[in-house]
């Protein structure tokens, strides 16, 4: 290992930059004559628009223009998309309602933009917006998920009856089913997983510009992906021919998911630009951030987990209800089926398995992935229902996990995932041996003494992430491939610029794709430039979501390294007057296998630029090449964390007293990246866990719509993080790697809230669980035992 | 935010009758929650009135067995002040836990008083 190369600690290129205030987002573009939008959005769930009056609005100070759905129409632009097709269990395709990007008829969530004000100045957009009158008719509203299908509800869109996108099912029921009714013990579960906001710290902003000479688009925007975001707005909403359009991504400030997806504003932007013939800039505000990013979770489920006499599970049976939202956004489908269900084996034997999900229509904001995106939904049924079944089997958590584990890979789930390498009885014993799990009585013991409830939680998850092989998820229903693309351009110099189709919104791919490069081509990394977020730059690419970038973004580098080497050592082959076949690369330079004779990298690099060493017709000048990797698998990054609270019983209040993490993410490129990536994971998952709560009231409002009500983790939210790992290496990528991008999100709430029930001695708590929630759990219990003397 | 007249009195005497002559005005401490609610277009005065330029608001000092506390003391000053520290040592402790450096050096306990919403 070089000092900059793959497994070395190098400190993020890229932090100097975004730390000292000079990173360049969406927000500090500005453009030569750029006029602002302010969208006017709906104050009602569900509401009929029966006329806008624009007049008073138009007149206001500034204001460049006033545009509804009704000029959206007249131009005639298509729909937002959902780009996953997935078929009920009757073979009906999905129930896909039209989303224009401006409400046409009706609005459809509080947040769902109805018109737009384009001024001078933010302050006029503003100014006017309150002017717009719209009138609405106010229609009757679902929020709730378990309600949506019920008989009275709110019927939002005409091809949904019930509110019902799909019913779909994976696994075989009659095996399940068989396997449940000859089984010694079922436990049984009732899950709500909660509604969630994904808060990047930077809010979504787009501007769009349109340059009437050439017939060209460009759009500036907050995108994790902006060559998908490039093809759905041509492709689809029919914005421009692809070639005319250009997405540009800058400095992207978190995404989490929610900048995956393709959302009206930016689609707006671009259209108001040419209507008015002006650049248009929007940037979100907090509240609308919470009114219009797309949101995460809202699952409702119920789960049982079937064992026989020795303890191990013999079949697993889900059915959840998933809340989609008001319109299905752009992946929002594959999240609750082929992101959730596939994982419903956990890391177990499990011979049976049946899901049945049914996805829902509500008078909310549109839900699709956010960190972890149905692993985590996934992992909390299944390590719920493991650690429930311990108690009730009075087997020790650890024990009946350590029973039921996958020994042997590849290993097929009846549930399409076939694992390819893990060892998950070690990265359990490790974690295990950190927590001082031996030792955990005596603390309770102790904890007891002042007052306090302590309880200790495992987490055993497992998540399919290096999304995916294209084949494979077209096969699903996927509307596009999930390969990765890379270009490796070698200047005469010798120094390097990798055209990465991954996106960089925080993950580090400065400094681990330089790290990469920097190993192979024996070149120092302050040499190699890492570029990404431009399509007229960059070679399409499918962007960064599913911890892929590692899996999939840089084995596309590999690939194009592997071209770049054999045309370097042709060239070198010239210099050295030697056979190709015996030159090797080995340090940055290029020698004659068997002699000292060599040649470094930068010679090399000048001389494919000079050609002065062989013939142009027979060597093409240059050293410049493209790759294309599709992956053969997923891959399948798992681990165990161990979380251990203290409860004051007289608050509820819980703190979080240890935490122990040990993931097996195979090859680490950058451990110090990693440990940061496990960090603010788990803190997700906490947040999940305690404190965060999309509250839904029965009209319809938002009423957790800010940070004043809703609740994000803070540093003093979690405990110093004891991380580590263990190392099975990815057999289907030529690095090893299988991604850690998500795990702390999907493995956290399990262990939180497993925690927590063993403290108080109840499950009969719901995320998240709040002081008041354990408090009243822990009354309740009191309560129940109390009635039971 | 709308557009708004700002009044920076020296005297409380001032404050006073600008408060009385101006229709819809507020008094500004800290700003802590009503320049967020005005940025949010919840609150729309027409003038503000800030007390920050008047001497003698603010301070910490023992009077016997009280402890006076002027309305435009810093939650910061609070925090850190040896005479609440061993008199009052709980005060100091949730003075320094009021949001985060930038809130309280800031917000007031005078407008957190005025205020009273649970997170101020």
């Amino acid at each position: 290992m070089s000092a900059t190369g793959i497994g070395a600690t190098v400190r993020r290129k890229e932090d100097q930059r975004f730390i000292t205030g000079k990173g360049h987002y969406t927000a500090d573009v500005n453009r030569p004559g750029q006029t602002h939008a302010c969208f006017v959005r709906s104050p009602h769930a569900h509401a009929r628009i029966k006329g806008i009056d624009a007049a008073a609005a138009s007149k206001m100070p500034g204001v460049v223009a006033v545009l509804t759905g009704a000029d959206l129409a007249a131009d005639k632009l298509g729909n937002l998309i959902c780009g996953w097709m997935i078929h009920s269990k009757d073979g009906s395709a999905m129930k896909m309602a039209p989303h224009p990007a401006l409400a046409q008829t009706k609005a459809c969530h509080v947040g769902d933009p109805v018109a737009v004000v384009i001024a001078e100045t933010l302050a006029q957009a503003k100014d006017a917006a309150e002017k717009v009158k719209v009138d609405y008719e106010v229609l009757p509203a679902v929020a709730d998920p378990a309600q949506a299908q019920s008989a009275g509800a709110a019927q939002i869109h005409e091809v949904a009856p019930k509110n019902t996108i799909y019913q779909w099912q994976l696994g075989d029921k009659g095996k399940t089913d068989a396997a449940f009714q000859s089984a010694a013990h079922v436990t049984k579960l009732d899950i709500v997983n909660n509604r969630l906001v994904p808060n990047a710290i930077e809010p979504r902003a787009a501007i769009g510009e349109y340059d009437s000479g050439t017939g060209h688009f460009t759009l500036w925007n907050t995108t994790q992906n902006p060559h998908v975001a490039r093809l759905v707005i041509a492709a689809f909403i029919g914005m421009a021919p692809e070639h005319k359009l250009r997405v540009i991504a800058p400095d992207v400030g978190g995404g989490f998911g929610s900048k995956i997806f393709i959302y009206p504003e930016e689609v707006v932007a671009l259209w108001a630009s040419k209507r008015v013939g002006r650049p248009v800039k929007w940037v979100a505000e907090r509240v609308e951030s919470f009114l219009s990013d797309a949101h995460g979770r809202d699952h409702v489920t119920h789960a049982e987990m079937a064992f026989d006499r020795e303890g191990k599970v013999v079949g697993l049976r889900a059915k959840t209800i998933a809340n989609l939202g008001a319109y299905m956004s752009t992946f929002s489908s594959s999240v609750p089926t082929y992101l959730y269900a596939t994982l419903l084996s956990g890391q177990y034997n499990i011979p049976n398995i049946h899901c049945e999900v049914d996805a829902v229509y509500t008078n909310t904001v549109p839900v699709d992935a956010y960190r972890g995106a149905g692993r985590p939904e996934a992992t909390f049924v299944v390590e719920r229902l493991v650690e429930v079944a311990a108690r009730e089997l009075s087997i020790d958590p650890a024990e009946l996990r350590k029973r039921n584990f996958i020994h042997q890979f590849p290993h097929q789930t009846p549930v399409i995932l076939a694992y390819d390498a893990g060892d998950y009885n070690a990265s359990l014993r490790k974690a295990l041996e950190l927590a001082d799990y031996k030792g955990f009585a005596k603390r309770k013991r102790e904890s007891a003494r002042d007052g306090k409830l302590r309880g200790i939680g495992l987490s055993a998850y497992i998540e399919a992430c290096g999304i995916a092989p294209s084949q494979a998820v077209g096969s699903l229903g996927a509307g596009v491939g999930l390969w990765e693309s890379a270009e490796v351009r070698v200047n005469p110099t010798g120094s390097v610029e990798v055209l990465t189709g991954s996106h960089s919104h925080g993950q580090g791919h400065e400094t681990t794709f330089a790290q990469l490069v920097s190993e192979r081509l024996g070149i120092a990394i302050d040499n190699v430039s890492i570029v990404h977020g431009d399509t007229d730059i960059v070679q399409f690419g499918m962007g960064t979501y599913g911890s892929r970038s590692g899996a999939v973004g840089m084995s596309a580098i590999v690939k194009a390294l592997d071209k770049v080497e054999a045309k370097a050592k042709k060239v070198a082959s010239h210099l050295l007057e030697a056979a190709e076949g015996d030159i090797v690369f080995k340090d940055g330079k290029f020698t004659v296998a068997g002699t000292d004779r060599s040649v470094p990298w930068g010679d090399v690099a000048l001389n494919a630029y000079t050609a002065h060493k062989f013939s142009g017709q027979e060597l093409e000048p240059g050293l410049k090449e493209t790759s294309f990797y599709d992956p053969t698998n997923f891959t399948f990054p798992a681990g165990c964390h161990i979380c251990e609270v203290e409860i004051d019983p007289d608050t509820g209040e819980t703190e979080i007293v240890n935490w122990t993490a040990v993931d097996d993410f195979g090859v680490l490129v950058n451990p110090m990246i990693v440990e940061g990536q496990v960090h603010g994971g788990i803190t997700q998952g906490v947040g999940q866990a305690l404190l965060e709560h999309a509250i839904y009231d029965k009209d319809g409002q938002l009423v957790t719509g800010s940070f004043m009500d809703y609740c994000m983790p803070r540093a003093h939210d979690v405990p110093s993080f004891k991380v580590d790992v263990t190392v099975t290496k990815c057999p289907s990528n030529p690095l090893g790697i299988k991604g850690c991008g998500e795990a702390g999100a999907i493995a956290a709430p399990a262990a939180v809230i497993n925690a927590i029930t063993d403290a108080i001695g109840s499950e009969q708590i719901a995320m998240p669980a709040t002081p008041q929630a354990v408090w009243t759990a822990i009354q309740r219990g009191n309560a129940t035992r109390k009635a039971a003397e | 935010m709308y557009a708004f007249t700002l009044h920076r009195p020296s005297s409380v005497r001032q404050a006073a009758n600008l408060l009385a002559k101006s229709e819809d005005a507020k008094l500004l401490a800290g700003g802590q929650t009503l320049i967020p609610t005005m940025k949010q277009r919840l609150a729309s005065p027409a003038s503000l009135i800030d007390l920050s330029l008047i001497e003698g608001l603010s301070g910490i000092e023992l009077r016997g067995r009280s402890i006076v506390i002027g309305a435009m003391t810093r939650h910061a000053e609070v925090a850190d002040s040896p005479i609440v520290q061993e008199n009052l040592p709980a005060l100091t402790e949730l003075a320094g836990e009021i949001g985060d450096p930038h809130v309280r050096n800031m917000g007031t306990i005078g407008g957190s008083r005025s205020g009273s919403a649970p997170p101020s």
